[in-house]
């Protein structure tokens, strides 16, 4: 069987690791040095509930199952694998006096979170194409395609400021 | 023998960061990495679907000094082997950042550079002040794309 190129994230930088899908995923995160800790989980894949439905205040997500086999876990669509992840995390997008707080799965990319949070403050897509997450307190404005696992550094919270994006010379 | 910037070229692009990119279908990489013609690669940046425009761009980057600076790249006429015309670069709603990016005239390079403080050609000659969307040594070739990316799927995307 081929092996399946796969994409591992929260164990430093997100890394490519080949695998076989009959492979166990406990057996693959072993090898990567990967396992989850106590009271950390492994997930897979991408979880999109916020973008596609955005009115529930968590996600329903049950981490992976360490013993099954990364055919068995889709991963040969699925791709990602989050591990010492928390359960959850809380994320809290700020913006002119509001910060809606919503919990997710760390396999949440931001553009879940982008599209959550505009529907939440009620601002129209097309006018607010412009903007983005800015994360508190580093100032740093994460990709769309970045995963909340990578970002929260093993941490269970998030803070994001809804801010307008600039090309900052300004000039058109 | 390659050069530090081509080897930082060639890590990135079998990153993750770029690859996962690459099977999301976000874009595509023009060729393999074997076929790159130092400095200069392609890649197809997938858009939103508008009337009359391409479903994806084809970008020519100028990787030259990659890794240690900000690089250039312009979009490319495949046939014509050159920059696509000016009048036929990605529109987008006037005053936008995406109009500013895109923008071929009024510049330093228009129609052969992207008018953003992650381009080299647009930073000679300027002040690009804030630090939160400058350059620096964590914008790999993978940042480049998914940005261009979001660009040419925002709402202010008008097409071509």
């Amino acid at each position: 069987m081929n092996s399946i190129e796969l994409f591992l994230h929260g164990a430093g930088r997100p890394v490519v690791i080949e695998a076989q899908p009959s492979d166990v995923l406990h057996d693959v995160l072993a090898k990567h040095d990967a396992l989850p800790r106590q009271g950390e989980f492994v997930y897979i894949g991408e979880v999109r509930h916020a973008q596609d439905n955005p009115d529930p205040e968590h996600d329903e997500q049950v981490p992976a199952d360490l013993a099954l086999t990364l055919k068995d876990l889709g991963l040969p669509d699925k791709r990602h694998i989050h591990t010492r992840g928390p359960r959850v995390i809380a994320v809290t997008v700020e913006f002119n006096g509001q910060s809606p707080h919503r919990v997710f799965g760390p396999h949440t990319m931001v553009e879940a979170v982008l599209v959550w949070a505009k529907h939440r403050l009620h601002i129209d897509p097309v006018a607010g194409a412009e903007l983005v997450l800015e994360m508190v307190p580093s100032g740093e404005v994460p990709r769309m395609d970045a995963y909340l696992s990578d970002l929260a550094l093993g941490s269970a919270e998030l803070t994001f400021k809804l801010v307008k994006e600039v090309n900052p010379q300004g000039a058109v | 023998m390659s050069t530090n910037a081509q080897r930082l070229l060639e890590a990135d692009l079998a990153g993750a960061a770029f690859r996962a990119g690459l099977l999301h279908g976000d874009w595509a990489l023009g060729g393999t990495t074997a076929e790159i013609a130092w400095p200069y690669l392609f890649t197809y940046v997938v858009a939103a679907p508008r009337p009359n425009s391409p479903e994806q761009w084809l970008v020519r980057w100028d990787a030259t000094n990659y890794g240690s600076g900000p690089i250039t790249g312009g979009f490319w006429d495949a046939q014509a082997n050159t920059f696509l015309a000016k009048e036929q670069w990605p529109k987008a709603r006037p005053g936008s950042v995406v109009a500013s990016v895109f923008k071929t005239e009024g510049w330093a390079a228009p129609g052969q550079g992207f008018y953003h403080p992650w381009d080299r050609t647009a930073l000679a000659g300027h002040t690009w002040t804030d630090p939160v969307w400058a350059w620096k040594l964590e914008v790999t070739i993978a940042e480049y794309n998914a940005q261009f990316h979001r660009w040419l799927t925002s709402e202010d995307y008008l097409g071509q």
